[in-house]
């Protein structure tokens, strides 16, 4: 319905953009500048996902494919399923994702499932590494992920189709146009799979996993001047899904669906007071589980204002509210609501060859005492002769994660009294540059403290407590280089992450987790992208490599995950015909048909194969000046 | 000197034809002897023949619900002696084992499933599935038939158990033969005569025993008993013994004596606890052991108060989630399901309550059964 709703209204896009053209060219949009959030978090690593390679894999969730990208582990239960990220050894609750600049992470449970981000829903992807609560709030410990919307259209039109293994399609429409002062693109996805892969080494197929997720992101951009915009961002997600059963079980009938609505307004003015923000919105977060609704329902207002002080120094400030409904079940019969509101600083300056960044923020919770959080950060310069730089790095933050609605208000267990976890994070690294080639390394180190974990009393009710201490040391090493030989180009990267995270103190009857390992936390990830083009063809080779994980707190090996190695690999070709673009690709996942798992008892499929057909539309080009 | 100079004159055997068929008389006598012993002493049935074995629900939603061998008296673990044929362990939720000659019943409540095994070698004999069996929990035979406690769904759109029952199967057709309605959280069974009693707990919801004629098939009567009736044993006197774990936090736990004969209730005992769900027996069957809180009781069969002191206090267990005693010996055997995360634990006490030994067990420990 949703997609025949898309193509109507994509075919209309067409004939406006035809008729558009015929007095006009693509007008260029507003250009408002604000600094990009690295600038702020001067000292720490972030990562631009590289928008070629999204493109080609657009069609994954989030979790699928930052695996590739990163030394990051994601927990799937089952293939398509839930999916919680862990990063610098901290779990999938200590990650915030944050969607033009609102967090969306689940109000109840604390995480985001990035198994309902799907990539094609973005226009950009950032993943921030490291401790960064001072500009990203509650959950930023392990790291953020900044998805975008509305960033200026790069194709009028772009559509692409996928067939897979085990009855799986994939479609999405993208279309956008430029009518006067107003901009408007949208894009359409669906994606669905019978998900009924042979389980490895049994003759069985997987029962009861089939799936069907769609979306729409709708952006309006009105030019009220040169120097002022409004903005409207709109992201509806639906997922329905049969809940893929543990192995062996083959009567389940568990179903979830969810339907997530994200709307902002934004108002932008740049003048010489400086860049004004004003935001809008309201996020309403539905999980449907075996038809029981529960609800999160949040509005939102977010102001910022960025202006440049004497002797070049920026300043960033602002203030978050999030009014929060909790519209579940298990909170009885009365909805907790409550009023959250963040108040940040921040200020960066560039000396010569230092940069300097200085942050802080303060949550308002009712009856929780929210920590102030500070950030700190610098880069030097030590080279810069073209083409040697390298660059030397530091910074120190304190972060926290906020009890979530669970932890508060679950009837007969939560508790309005819990404090926030709390942490304190420092890292060191180095970027260097030779022609091409970068290297990039981080030394780490984290320690939590206040660690929510829900306990059994002794009449066997599990409550949250403030209870646990971890401490997480590490290292990661990035690699990445491009050459080219004529038509013959080849770019690659390489990731290893190296992560201890280890329970330093906990509940009484806990014991057994002290001194070791957090569960489903790897101590080894690794991941490797090939990436070869000659004229018009492209290969590329992805590779994941996990270490062993424990799925149980002492550790047993007995219930542990063996490692594993994963490798992807695609081939395609393109033709180009005046603004026309199409784009042919044949998919193989899991190549080496390895037979893995990343939850206990959840089932992945083994070698699958896919085919995708791209079409774009090229902008015409510029008139010349 | 003397004796290896002896020893070197003598004669060397020679066989000649006669004392070779003497030899060859010697050496087949013995082999008949030998067998002849074998067959007073049978060959062992397999590696898990004797000893205890642990079943281990495992975490929810992982699938690791796992079996644990104890070897008495070398004490030798083995983790995970039973593997589903999809999986790396039992299965998801492995709730109870019961024996019926060299076979074994494995009941999977999240896979909604029996595993059949030869429990002295614990390979797979197959299983029995139904689209009624939905949650199983207990399982019990009698001859050729299989009667098996079901939750059944929970109600449209919540957890509340609406359809609870006994099942009963044919094992030689593997069909369902009946299903036979009872009150809501049916759980425990128990065989005695012409009987099967089940308990309905529903984690306190419901307080009837239902009892079932299995020559026909047919509810007898629920009888009213405390709130969450769970655990049940048959005394020395053939009496069953029922433990109802009260109201929640209302400390108002019950022990109920039922007549199996006139199936009347006769006596019921005030607890002042609320205890927790098992229910054991000592080997002379005069004695009945319940815990709650970490402290374990012992009470008469002939009391008529529960008493005011524990046996003991199991100081090193932090969450009891399984209670049995060891029929040949009376060890007082408690699994501790510790964080209900991690690896769980079984610690031994003698029948007077001193600890003797513990072991690390799978993930939540819930029954033992010792053979």
């Amino acid at each position: 319905m949703l997609l025949r709703f898309g193509m109507l209204l994509m075919i209309a896009y067409a004939g406006f953009n035809a008729r558009a053209q015929v007095d006009s060219t693509w007008l260029e949009p507003v250009t408002i500048y604000g600094l990009p959030e690295e600038v702020y978090l001067a000292g720490s690593h972030t990562i631009t996902l590289d928008s070629t390679l999204q493109q080609q894999q657009d069609s994954r969730h989030l979790g699928e494919i930052l695996s590739f990208q990163l030394p990051i582990y994601f927990r799937n239960y089952g293939n398509g399923m839930s999916s919680g990220i862990s990063m610098r050894g901290t779990s999938p609750q200590h990650v915030a994702v944050r969607w033009n600049g609102i967090n969306i992470n689940s109000f109840s449970l604390g995480q985001a499932d990035f198994s309902i981000l799907h990539t094609v829903a973005f226009d950009a992807v950032k993943v921030h590494v490291g401790g960064g609560s001072a500009r990203f709030g509650s959950g930023a410990l392990g790291g953020s992920v900044l998805l975008s919307t509305g960033e200026d259209p790069k194709h009028p039109i772009m559509f692409s189709q996928e067939f897979g293994s085990f009855g799986r399609y994939f479609t999405s429409l993208k279309g956008s146009l430029n009518i006067r002062n107003v901009t408007s693109s949208t894009s359409l996805y669906r994606t669905q799979s019978k998900n009924n892969f042979p389980l490895p080494g049994s003759n069985h197929r997987q029962p009861h996993a089939a799936y069907l997720q769609q979306g729409i992101v709708q952006t309006l951009q009105f030019a009220l001047s040169p120097s002022r915009r409004l903005k409207v961002n709109y992201w509806y997600h639906y997922a329905d899904r049969e809940i893929q059963p543990t192995i062996g079980n083959t009567t389940s009938q568990d179903t979830q669906r969810d339907q997530n609505h994200r709307l902002s307004f934004t108002y932008e003015q740049n003048n010489r007071f400086g860049l004004l923000s004003l935001s809008g919105g309201l996020v309403d977060d539905k999980i449907i589980y075996n038809g029981v609704v529960g609800e999160i329902f949040r509005w939102i207002g977010i102001a910022s204002h960025q202006y440049t002080l004497p002797k070049k120094i920026n300043l960033s400030v602002g203030v978050e509210w999030n009014h929060i409904i909790g519209k579940m079940p298990d909170y009885g019969p009365e909805q907790p609501v409550e009023d959250r509101i963040d108040v940040s600083a921040s200020l960066q300056k560039n000396l010569d060859r230092l940069s300097l960044a200085l942050s802080v923020r303060q949550p308002f919770i009712p009856r929780v005492s929210a920590p102030l959080l500070p950030y700190l950060g610098a880069e030097f310069d030590l080279i810069r002769k073209n083409p040697h730089q390298l660059k030397i790095r530091a910074n120190g933050s304190r972060n926290f994660r906020a009890p979530t609605m669970n932890d508060r208000y679950w009837q007969d267990a939560g508790r309005d009294d819990l404090q926030p976890e709390t942490s304190y994070a420092a890292e060191v690294g180095l970027d260097w540059r030779i022609h091409k080639t970068t290297l990039t390394a981080s030394a780490f180190a984290q320690t939590i403290e206040e660690w929510i974990q829900w306990v059994p009393e002794s009449n066997g009710v599990f409550r949250p407590v403030n209870i646990k201490k971890v401490g997480i040391k590490g290292m990661e090493i990035g690699v990445s280089s491009a050459r080219s030989w004529g038509n013959l180009s080849a770019s690659g990267t390489l990731n290893y992450a190296l992560t201890h995270s280890i329970t330093k103190e906990t509940h009484a009857s806990n014991q057994s987790e002290v001194g070791k390992q957090l569960i489903y936390t790897p101590v080894h990830t690794g991941s490797a992208i090939l990436d070869s083009n000659y004229k018009t063809w492209s290969a590329t080779l992805y590779f994941q490599f996990t270490g062993t994980r424990f799925t149980e707190a002492a550790n047993s090996p007995v219930y542990a995950l063996d490692p594993f190695a994963l490798v992807d690999f695609s081939v395609g070709k393109s033709w180009s015909f005046q603004r026309h673009h199409l784009g042919v690709y044949a998919i193989v996942k899991n190549l080496l048909d390895t037979p893995y798992k990343l939850y206990s008892g959840r089932a992945m499929p083994g070698r699958n194969y896919t085919f995708k057909l791209t079409y774009k539309l090229n902008k015409k080009p510029h008139e010349p000046f | 000197m003397n004796h290896s100079k002896k020893f070197y004159t003598r004669q060397p055997i020679i066989l000649t034809s006669a004392s070779f068929v003497r030899v060859l008389i010697l050496i087949l006598s013995t082999a008949l002897m030998l067998m002849g012993c074998h067959g007073d002493e049978p060959l062992p049935k397999g590696k898990y023949e004797h000893g205890i074995i642990v079943i281990n629900e495992g975490n929810f939603g992982a699938a690791n619900g796992s079996v644990t061998f104890y070897s008495a008296p070398s004490g030798d673990v083995e983790q995970n002696i039973f593997r589903n044929d999809a999986g790396d362990f039992a299965g998801e939720v492995v709730q109870s084992l019961t024996l019926d000659g060299d076979i074994g019943y494995m009941v999977i409540n999240g896979d909604n499933k029996i595993e059949i095994v030869n429990h002295n070698t614990f390979k797979s004999l197959g299983t029995l599935s139904d689209e009624l069996l939905d949650k199983p929990k207990y399982i019990q035979i009698m001859g050729r038939q299989a009667y098996v406690s079901v939750l059944g769904p929970y109600e449209e759109g919540g957890y509340s158990l609406v359809d609870s029952y006994v099942l009963v199967f044919d094992l030689d057709t593997k069909e369902v033969v009946k299903k036979i309605e009872t009150d809501e959280g049916t759980e425990n069974l128990l065989l005695a005569g012409q009987y099967l009693f089940a308990s309905n707990y529903n984690y306190g919801g419901s307080n009837t025993v239902a009892i079932i004629d299995i020559a026909t098939n047919t509810l007898e009567d629920q009888l009213e008993v405390g709130s969450g009736p769970a655990g049940l044993v048959a005394d020395v006197n053939g009496d069953i013994w029922v433990l109802c774990e009260g109201d929640f936090g209302g400390a108002n736990g019950t022990l109920v004596r039922i007549n199996p004969n006139t199936l009347q209730v006769e006596k019921t005992i005030d607890l002042h606890v609320n205890p927790y769900t098992d229910l054991a027996i000592t080997p002379d069957g005069e004695n009945l052991v319940y815990t709650a809180e970490g402290s374990v009781f012992m009470i008469s069969i002939s009391a008529e108060t529960a008493p005011d002191e524990p046996l003991f206090i199991a100081g090193n267990v932090v969450n009891t989630y399984a209670l049995d005693i060891n029929p040949e010996n009376g060890d007082i055997w408690i699994g501790d399901a510790v964080n209900f995360a991690s690896v769980g634990s079984v610690f031994i006490y003698d029948a007077e309550g001193v600890f003797k030994t513990s072991f690390t067990a799978g993930i939540n420990p819930r029954q033992f059964t010792f053979k």
